[in-house]
């Protein structure tokens, strides 16, 4: 279990951004991309036992794709994305696709939506999702329990997932 | 309905342009979540155990069940076991006090007497006017 554990975290140290590109390439959902890989790395680490081992990007990636694949089907779209259609939630943006670019278009967004939330979820979605401090950190920021903190960061994910679905229709 | 999963080529293709354009950088929370979520599996039960693997929603259900059911119990004792008269146990002479000689027995027939009083005076009072 705890090697499964090693080479599970590993695994995350090496292909998180891999998957999460893919992700959001596929879906053009900034959280949903969050959840699949989420989701792929678990299912990776639920069938550690079957992998044999031949090429560790290749399967994680296939489970990211189908993971997509079954995330856009059960969203109601039909549509399976091309590998043209893919990049069109971020060629119709960003002529240039430059690290900086793209990270600095999704953290706009992202700040953006924050910014729209109810009080206290606005400044709640800020510190963790733009500025990824901990939930203990920001407890002692606004001097409320570790508790309540990550209730409202659950609930905040929540309504930026909604408003990030409504987004991409 | 069968699913339309992309093929080995197409994978392959999908994960060589997202590898030739930057990749996204990934939250620090994200790794943390992932981490956590897998002890979670590694604390659930194993599967035969003795420990329940119902879902919450069904084992408040079943809770809620068994609350119910012993209330329910106790109100039926409460009508269907048999207290017949004399049974009572204030009623029952070895518990009565019996104030022989006691300075409380007197106070508390001076306020039994005056009690009384009281109250025939209300209802004489009440019977003339009505």
């Amino acid at each position: 279990m705890i090697e499964a554990r090693s080479r599970l975290e590993l695994m995350i140290d090496r292909y998180q951004r891999l998957v999460l590109t893919i992700c959001y390439k596929t879906t053009g959902d900034y959280f949903a991309a969050q959840d699949l890989t989420q989701e792929t790395f678990l299912s990776a680490y639920t069938h550690l036992d079957t992998f044999d081992g031949a090429n560790e990007k290749a399967w994680l990636c296939r489970i990211a794709a189908n993971k997509c694949t079954d995330y856009l089907k059960s969203a109601g779209r039909r549509q399976i994305p091309s590998q043209e259609d893919s990049f069109s939630c971020l060629v119709s943006e960003h002529p240039t696709p430059e690290q900086q670019a793209l990270d600095r278009e999704v953290r706009e967004r992202l700040l953006y939506h924050c910014k729209r939330l109810k009080p206290p979820y606005d400044e709640i979605a800020r510190l963790y999702f733009y500025e990824e401090r901990r939930p203990d950190e920001i407890a002692r920021l606004m001097g409320r329990n570790v508790r309540t903190v990550q209730t409202q960061i659950y609930r905040a994910r929540n309504l930026l997932r909604k408003i990030y679905r409504k987004e991409c229709g | 309905m069968t699913k339309e999963y992309l093929s080995d080529e197409e994978l392959q293709r999908l994960i060589d342009e997202a590898e030739s354009a930057p990749l996204l950088a990934a939250p620090s929370y994200l790794k943390t979540e992932i981490l956590y979520k897998t002890d979670r599996i590694m604390a659930q039960p194993v599967p035969g155990s003795y420990a329940p693997t119902l879902p919450p929603s069904w084992r408040f259900v079943f809770y809620s069940l068994k609350v119910g059911i012993a209330s329910a119990a106790a109100v039926l004792m409460l009508l269907c076991i048999p207290m017949g008269p004399g049974e009572y146990p204030l009623s029952r002479p070895k518990f009565r006090v019996e104030a022989k000689d006691n300075v409380f027995s007197g106070i508390t027939s001076l306020v039994d007497r005056k009690s009384n009083e009281f109250c025939g005076y209300l209802s004489e009072l009440t019977n003339r006017r009505y």
